[in-house]
């Protein structure tokens, strides 16, 4: 069920209480209906908050079926068989790091991006974003707050309002 | 003899063959961050398909940059492998040196991201501005300022519109003994973006 916490003019918040990994795939899938080429997706919460299943739930929805792990190590993972193209960052391991390794022609490029920890790459990150929040209550359950500073994704927020 | 022609430091794969400057085949299109599982596969097509060995390559003409941060590597990545294993010459050429127009002066653009630009003008065989990146008003300014010039490359982001360019035809030009590299070892792309930080 969803809850308005915020809708002033520039800042659309809506709290999500999301009870298993699968409501939480669900409303991924949900949100990326809504998204285009070119939109990022901010991913925060700690280990295990849900993260990558997020990212999971909204890959299955654009028609990817295999298992999808967080790109810890490799830093960067393409999806370029769904439509449009999914690139998957988590930007844990560039704390302090070269961040001039071409990851804003992904960020700026043709698909959707999803970063984690994006608080380690803050020179890279649009100012239009979507920010999803996960945050655990227990074993099952999170709390998921979507947040857009921008008033940018009217429509999706539209639809999650209805829901 | 046969010159192997590559550039992938930007959207496209381009891969061609000449012969003494003049095209004899080529395969060029769109693969945006998708060159390095292409291009030794394309590679291996044009040579198969015009019925060449690889003794017959006498040199590689390769694009060096500026361009996407992957791109720039593939091209010259392949272009050092095959100069070394086959102990021919490579040849290296500005990437936005290959959006020129045979014979008019030409602003050659590639987005930078950013709100940036790499931007170089040549007219020919001149280089009338050398490579650099900009913040895409200044590119703007640049070419308010030169409306003589011909416009090629990445121009859509910038709501101005590219001429027709042949990278491929670049590339073959750019077989001349200038552009011979002296130490493949030392050969390094055109990176221009880490010298502006």
């Amino acid at each position: 069920m969803f809850a308005i916490i915020d809708e002033v003019r520039n800042m659309m918040k809506y709290k999500y209480i999301s009870k298993s990994e699968s409501e939480t795939k669900t409303l991924a899938g949900n949100i990326v209906e809504h998204l285009h080429p070119g939109d990022v997706v901010l991913l925060t919460g700690d280990l295990g908050a849900g993260k990558t299943t997020f990212v999971s739930g909204a890959l299955k929805k654009l028609g990817y079926s295999e298992h999808v792990v967080s790109p810890t190590f490799n830093i960067l993972k393409c999806y370029f068989e769904v439509k449009p193209p999914v690139f998957h960052i988590d930007a844990y391991r560039l704390e302090n790091q070269n961040h001039d390794i071409g990851l804003e022609e992904f960020i700026e490029g043709n698909g959707i991006t999803f970063i984690e920890w994006p608080i380690y790459i803050p020179e890279l990150i649009p100012l239009k974003h979507l920010s999803i929040e996960l945050t655990r209550i227990d074993d099952d359950k999170r709390n998921i707050i979507i947040s857009d500073e921008t008033d940018s994704y009217k429509e999706l927020f539209a639809s999650l309002k209805v829901n | 003899m046969y010159q192997l022609l590559i550039d992938s430091s930007n959207k496209y794969l381009a891969v061609g063959l000449s012969q003494d400057g003049e095209v004899v085949d080529s395969i060029f299109y769109e693969a945006w961050q998708r060159q390095s599982e292409m291009m030794t596969t394309e590679i291996e097509n044009i040579l198969k398909r015009n019925n060449i060995v690889k003794e017959q390559l006498n040199a590689v003409v390769v694009g060096i940059g500026p361009g996407s941060y992957t791109g720039v590597r593939i091209a010259i990545t392949i272009a050092k492998t095959i100069g070394y294993a086959l102990k021919i010459d490579v040849y290296q050429v500005s990437s936005l040196a290959l959006l020129k127009d045979p014979v008019k002066p030409t602003i050659c653009i590639f987005n930078a991201r950013s709100g940036r630009s790499y931007f170089g003008v040549y007219e020919k065989d001149a280089v009338i501005k050398e490579d650099c990146v900009e913040p895409n008003e200044k590119l703007l300014k640049y070419i308010a300022e030169h409306k003589d010039y011909v416009l090629a490359g990445d121009c859509e982001n910038l709501n101005l519109i590219s001429a027709k360019f042949d990278i491929i035809k670049n590339l073959a030009l750019g077989y001349k003994k200038e552009n011979k590299v002296d130490n493949i070892f030392k050969l390094n792309p055109k990176y221009l973006k880490d010298l502006t930080k």
